[in-house]
């Protein structure tokens, strides 16, 4: 046999690896972008780039069944998007191929998409209870799904609806959230991210002092997105002046004091929100 | 800072993101400022530091606030909204006009400007939900060019050199939408 068909072959094989490195190469660089883009709040490119990365993992992922790293991206495109059901099957197909992922990845999809559609029915309750199991599933078996699962489950909890006429009710179901994040924010006290839904919470008990505190120290730990910090730094403010109302005027050198650590132009203004109204 | 070279500089990106997407259709605009102006704020370091963060999903703010806290912002961005509204019309204007004038999202911002600065805020209510679908389905992916990230990459380090005062963020802002109005009349001629 000829040598040369072996070489057109080899080159022809060599060429498919590299058009689907290519493209992989381009479906991350895709959902790298519209993270960055999601982070600071541009919403418009960061759908079209969490879309772009999506498309073009699928192809890839429909060519080469085998490639797990692009069902993964396309999963984690689809979380991005909403398209929990998508996701599942994603991650499904992803531990196929050979990721080295547990199940929980599906699962935590499968109870977020379930959520999501029980939250466009108004069954809030329901959906919260879904959003709780995801989180749990997410802190065992992928962290990375973590946080935004008990963000979702929080702010679902908190949410007034018709049953929140009933102060002793709603008193009720907010106190047991509040020592339920709080345990969380226990197990895992360097989260930003967790002391911000707490210090939600707290706001929604009107804790207006433990709401403060703990906004401080999600600043001060750190939090994920431009959004949430500014999210935060609007409840730090809002607590701050419900203190100073309710004559906590010992607030006024706290606020300060932190305020000049951060770099603030002065006590009640963050520097984004420089802009004049 | 150097308004002029500052100017300068605008110019010569518009130039280039031309000539990648069409500024002229609408939704451009508060994409293509926003991108802008965040990397005049932001640089480099902020943009490294953000590609490093490892791949993940995000997380998510928590939108459902307190009756006092959504009537403590409308009586201080849209005290008439807060007048006229009952405790289901006041929710309803607070998931509006929160991630304008709460969060300052820089896309919605940039959407609504024209609303904004004339205090009708509530044409923003009532053409949210609406507007922001229609910029958001008619955006395509302009970034997934090469091209223009290398352009904005250029602005970014032209603009660090200029020394920005940030306290000025209105008044960038006002002149790269200028500098845009300006460059989308150019190109009609």
């Amino acid at each position: 046999m000829s040598r040369r068909p072996l070489v057109v072959l080899a080159l022809v094989v060599l060429g498919l690896a590299g058009c689907a490195t290519h493209r992989l190469e381009t479906a991350k660089t895709h959902y790298v972008r519209a993270v960055e883009l999601a982070d600071r709040m541009d919403r418009g490119g960061a759908a079209a780039e969490f879309s772009r990365a999506r498309d073009e993992a699928a192809k890839i992922a429909g060519s080469h069944a085998g490639d797990a790293q692009a069902w993964l991206i396309k999963g984690q495109a689809e979380i991005e998007l909403g398209e929990f059901e998508e996701a599942r099957r994603s991650f499904a197909s992803a531990r196929a191929a050979g990721a080295d992922l547990g199940d929980g990845w599906e699962r935590v999809a499968q109870l977020l998409g379930v959520a999501s559609v029980y939250e466009a029915m108004e069954m809030p309750d329901d959906a919260a209870m879904l959003c709780e199991t995801a989180m749990k599933t997410a802190k065992k078996e992928c962290p990375e799904m973590f946080e935004p699962a008990a963000a979702r489950w929080v702010n679902l909890l908190v949410a007034e609806d018709a049953s929140s006429e009933d102060p002793k009710a709603r008193a009720k179901q907010l106190a047991g959230l509040e020592k339920k994040v709080r345990d969380l924010v226990e197990e895992t006290p360097g989260s930003g991210t967790l002391r911000y839904l707490l210090s939600q919470v707290e706001v929604h008990l009107e804790d207006f002092a433990e709401g403060w505190g703990q906004a401080v120290l999600a600043r001060e730990l750190g939090l994920p997105t431009e959004e949430l910090l500014r999210d935060n730094d609007n409840s730090l403010l809002f607590c701050y002046r419900q203190l100073i109302e309710s004559g906590r005027t010992e607030y006024d050198a706290r606020q300060a004091a932190w305020a000049k650590r951060w770099g603030w132009p002065d006590a009640t203004h963050a520097p984004w929100m420089a802009e004049s109204k | 800072m150097d308004s002029r070279k500052f100017q300068a500089l605008v110019d010569e990106v518009l130039g280039v993101l031309g000539k990648i997407v069409n500024l002229k259709a609408f939704p451009f605009l508060p994409v293509i400022y926003s991108s802008i102006f965040y990397f005049v704020k932001r640089g480099e370091a902020y943009r490294n530091a953000v590609r490093a963060i490892p791949v993940g999903p995000r997380s998510r703010i928590v939108i459902n606030k307190s009756k006092r806290f959504v009537d403590d912002f409308l009586a201080q961005h849209a005290p008439s909204v807060l007048a006229g509204s009952d405790a289901r019309g006041r929710r309803r204007a607070f998931s509006s006009l929160y991630p304008v004038l709460g969060l300052r999202d820089p896309f919605l911002l940039a959407l609504f400007r024209d609303e904004v600065d004339s205090g009708d805020l509530q044409i923003v209510v009532d053409s949210f939900d609406t507007r922001v679908h229609e910029a958001l389905a008619e955006i395509p992916a302009p970034r997934s060019d090469p091209a223009f990230w290398r352009a904005l990459d250029a602005f970014v380090r032209a603009s660090a050199g200029l020394a920005l005062n940030l306290a000025r963020e209105r008044e960038i802002q006002d002149l790269i939408i200028k500098r845009v109005n300006q460059y989308l009349k150019e190109r009609k001629k």
